[in-house]
């Protein structure tokens, strides 16, 4: 009784879906808690649709939606927003560009006209295209000394190779260098489209007004025929290989395990996010972190996490499994060793039934924090949309959760953990020298600065 | 008047000061079955000396290492449904949850255990593991390096000057017996603020809190008195550090965080550095595309404050002239001001972030906790709003005049020294340039 509870008197208030005449999927969450009106719009653009050797357009196109419309200069847009106490973001990931303001509900008419203006009428001026690409070149090349951006992109080379998934959202410098204004205008005609795109409120006012003020501003967006380009299967790793990328001069070895994980639509997910709450999900209270932190002292980081991959256009996408530490290089090896270990403990031996209990414990307390925030609400709504769940799925996943057992549990370990993987280490050769074995290929490498 | 149009809403905050000294808020949030529960301690690195510097931080570690009844503090949390985490920083620790409301007792109940009673079981695996956030935050970090040199450059008397995780040696060589020590004199009732905040009752908590904290005697702090001289001319530092980006820090001393002026040193430093629209920002990343990014920012301590302008040098560009171009705008800034727009943005958008901030009760404390530390006066969060907008041009022209000079500043540069193969990274700087034509 008590879900239902949260369910219809904290998280939200309300509720009202519409699709626009020109195809724009408008959801409305009526959160009375503060006079605060929050808006997502979320297109399916993401990076994974940047073309060969333009990688980073995506990224570029967002971040060039707010310099310059046909009323305003980027400055002015950006003057007029803070007069407003209106806080815009624009954010890519894989697969969407989210273009988000949080207002005040008293402006939130003169917020949604600047918003719908910088996503209808952007022009792209070409001052500002150059400006933000020299930027964008800029921080790239800043970062390669940063060895835990260097090794999110390794990672994502060797876990995803030639899929799109494996180039970073910002796109490599060799790369923005061969992007043109024309690539951004046509990246913008071709995915910031209504019929492409769901627009999440989550404020203080009756869903149907805050649905007539989005319709008010948003109506004259353009519904156009959407060419939909379906993006490849992700081929994960097969077999157990190793890759060590020579990083000099920094005192640690960076230990990252990547394979291949579930989808949210398969009906183990649920069963598979416990395993991983109790390998390396939930912190303190997790066996990698129990055994490489607190036993041996070896890293002030360390976790394993999973996604649920993502679905698209009708088509599923098989989420990862990824694991991962940083630690001195005198303990390297044997933090590796005790990461495999404890993958493959879980995998051969299973969990214990107090572990089990913690688990559900754990995500039977932890509803009561899930719709605090206004973006915390506009999450959920959207994870409902994209996977076509009913808006309290998250409530009835943790009802799935109670019921659970141990065989189950310990069955899902033995089935989705990985047996295949990859290994990126990240170290100083010169101090760091591999000596594991077992393994179906170790390869040492050198870190190229402009290699895509 | 140059009033901003939005207004706040006072918070109601209920307070009580047990017999042993330790005081106890309470802000009522009731829209959704969840409470943060925060201890935060007025001990931070500063209290330390040379030698045991870091031992704030490491003994903030050892806190989650268990105490006789409770082995592991995190997976109780966890169990709870909740999150849990903590912080050091150089004036306090802060230890904090975010709880369903249903386990708020049994959580200030572990609070008051660990006020009193950790184990230090695990000293040497914790000491480990804090050497590993060294390096990792620091060591490996040119942006870390910077911070370091630019407090050790900046304070010279005050304990400011150490990192608040402690220098490496001293996290190698600290015994057991100071940390302990540490515990003994500063981990006590009356040196510390006890903060709920969420889906509760004022009344209940208190009784709660006096059941388990009320227990324990005050005890003697000792006084801390170490004033930093005033600076007499500028400062500079200049390190080369493993990487490939050039930063640099100008900083300036202005008023401490309890001090009248620091609204309107907050409100400078949006004007000057704080996005978009700021001044540094569309001189030097917009029109002279000097750096890839800049901001302003205030940093209030109770002891000190700092108006801290941070850079990264956009590729192929030159840092002396990026510094130049920051001295120019502070120039400027000197010579015509501020205009009466500039206020007013910055104040609508630090008062709409209040708001925004009080959608989670973490965060809430979090502004309460801190109002505490630096000025021991919990209404200063409802005061802070009015006190923003009260402030003046004449008020940011007084902080100008007085304090944004060359006497009082101090500038710490980081160079690069590219690791290694300098050919690509040669051709990639050449690259990053030629798009400049």
């Amino acid at each position: 009784m008590i879900l239902i509870l949260v369910m219809e008197v904290k998280m939200m208030d309300n509720i009202k879906e519409k699709v626009l005449s020109n195809g724009l999927n408008v959801i409305a969450v009526q959160k009375k808690k503060l006079p605060i009106f929050q808006l997502s719009l979320v297109i399916n653009a993401g990076s994974v649709d940047d073309p060969k050797g333009k990688e980073g357009l995506a990224n570029l196109t967002a971040n060039l939606i707010d310099e310059g419309t046909k009323k305003y200069n980027a400055i002015e847009i950006a003057e007029k927003f803070e007069e407003l106490g209106t806080n815009l973001s624009i954010s890519v990931d894989d697969w969407t560009t989210n273009i988000s303001i949080k207002s005040l509900t008293q402006n939130v008419e003169k917020s949604l006209e600047l918003l719908s203006d910088i996503i209808l009428n952007p022009t792209f001026p070409n001052e500002e295209f150059e400006k933000v690409k020299k930027r964008t070149i800029s921080n790239i090349i800043s970062q390669k000394s940063d060895p835990n951006y260097v090794s999110s992109i390794l990672l994502s080379q060797l876990l995803y190779k030639d899929h799109p998934l494996a180039h970073p959202t910002e796109g490599y410098e060799n790369s923005l260098l061969n992007i043109k204004r024309e690539d951004v205008i046509e990246f913008y005609n071709n995915f910031y489209i209504p019929n492409n795109s769901t627009l999440i409120v989550v404020s203080d006012l009756e869903p149907s007004k805050s649905i007539e003020i989005v319709e008010k501003f948003f109506s004259k967006w353009q519904k156009k025929v959407l060419n939909i380009k379906q993006i490849s299967d992700i081929n994960y790793p097969k077999g157990k290989e190793v890759y060590i990328y020579h990083f000099p001069g920094i005192n640690q070895a960076f230990v990252f395990l990547g394979s291949k994980g579930i989808s949210r639509d398969n009906k183990d997910f649920n069963k598979f996010r416990i395993v991983n709450y109790i390998l390396g999900g939930s912190g303190f209270s997790s066996r990698i972190v129990k055994t490489i932190r607190v036993k041996y002292g070896y890293a002030y980081w360390a976790y394993s996490r999973i996604d649920g991959g993502y679905k698209r256009y009708n088509k599923v996408f098989e989420g990862s499994f990824i694991a991962g530490f940083s630690t001195k290089v005198e303990s390297g090896n044997h933090a590796i060793e005790l990461l495999l270990d404890e993958i493959n403990k879980a995998i051969n031996e299973g969990f214990k039934e107090d572990e089990l209990r913690s688990a559900k414990s754990y995500y039977e307390g932890s509803i009561a924090r899930q719709g605090q925030t206004y973006s915390q609400v506009a999450n959920i709504i959207f994870n409902a949309k994209l996977w076509n769940l009913p808006y309290d799925y998250w409530i009835k996943d943790i009802e799935e959760i109670k019921k659970l057992n141990l065989n189950e549990v310990n069955e899902t370990a033995k089935k989705f953990l990985p047996k295949d993987y990859v290994i990126l280490v990240l170290a100083d050769t010169s101090q760091f020298k591999f000596d594991l074995k077992g393994f179906d290929k170790v390869e040492i490498r050198n870190f190229k600065l402009n290699e895509n | 008047m140059l009033q901003s149009f939005i207004e706040i809403k006072p918070l109601d905050i209920k307070e009580k000061t047990l017999k042993n000294g330790l005081k106890v808020y309470v802000i009522e949030e009731h829209s959704s079955p969840v409470v943060s529960v925060q201890v935060w301690y007025k001990v931070g690195s500063k209290n330390e000396v040379v030698g045991i510097t870091g031992s704030a931080h490491l003994l903030e570690h050892m806190m989650f290492r268990g105490t006789k009844e409770i082995k592991d503090f995190s997976q109780i949390i966890d169990e709870l449904g909740g999150m849990d985490n903590a912080f050091t920083s150089f004036d306090e620790t802060a230890y904090w949850c975010e709880i369903p409301s249903s386990a708020v007792e049994k959580v200030l109940y572990m609070e008051a255990d660990r006020m009193r009673n950790i184990t230090f079981d695990g000293f040497d695996e914790e000491r480990n593991v804090v050497i590993e956030e060294r390096r990792w935050r620091t060591e490996n970090d040119q942006r870390g390096a910077l911070w370091e040199a630019l407090f050790s450059t900046i304070f010279w008397a005050h304990p400011y000057r150490n990192p608040v995780i402690g220098w490496r040696s001293d996290l190698e060589n600290v015994n057991l017996e100071k940390i302990k020590q540490f515990y003994e004199t500063y981990y006590a009732p009356n040196n510390a603020y006890l903060i709920v905040v969420g889906d509760v009752k004022a009344e209940e908590v208190f009784k709660i809190a006096e059941n388990y904290f009320g227990k324990y005697e005050s005890k003697e702090i000792p006084k801390f008195y170490t004033t930093e001289p005033k600076q007499r001319g500028p400062r500079r530092t200049e390190i080369k550090k493993e990487g490939f980006a050039t930063y640099i820090a100008v900083a300036y001393r202005v008023p401490k965080a309890s001090s009248e002026y620091s609204p309107a040193v907050s409100l400078l430093a949006d004007i000057l550095g704080g996005g978009k629209t700021s001044k540094l920002y569309k001189s030097i990343v917009y029109e002279k595309q000097l750096a890839s990014s800049i901001s302003a920012f205030y940093y209030g301590l109770k002891d000190e404050g700092l108006l801290i302008i941070f850079a990264t040098l956009q590729q192929g560009k030159d840092i002396n002239e990026l510094e130049k171009a920051i001295n120019e705008e502070i120039e400027n800034l000197r010579k015509n001001k501020v205009s009466e727009e500039e206020l007013i943005r910055a104040k609508n958008n630090q008062l709409a972030d209040l708001i925004y901030s009080r959608e989670s009760v973490v965060r809430l404390g979090f502004q309460l906790g801190e109002a505490l530390i630096n000025t021991d006066n919990p209404n200063y969060i409802n005061e802070y709003p009015k006190l923003i907008q009260k402030v003046s041009k004449q008020d940011i022209e007084k902080i100008i005049n007085e304090y944004i000079n060359d006497d009082n500043k101090t500038t710490v540069i980081v160079h690069p020294i590219p690791p290694s193969d300098i050919q690509a990274y040669i051709e990639g700087l050449k690259k990053a340039s030629e798009i400049r034509r």
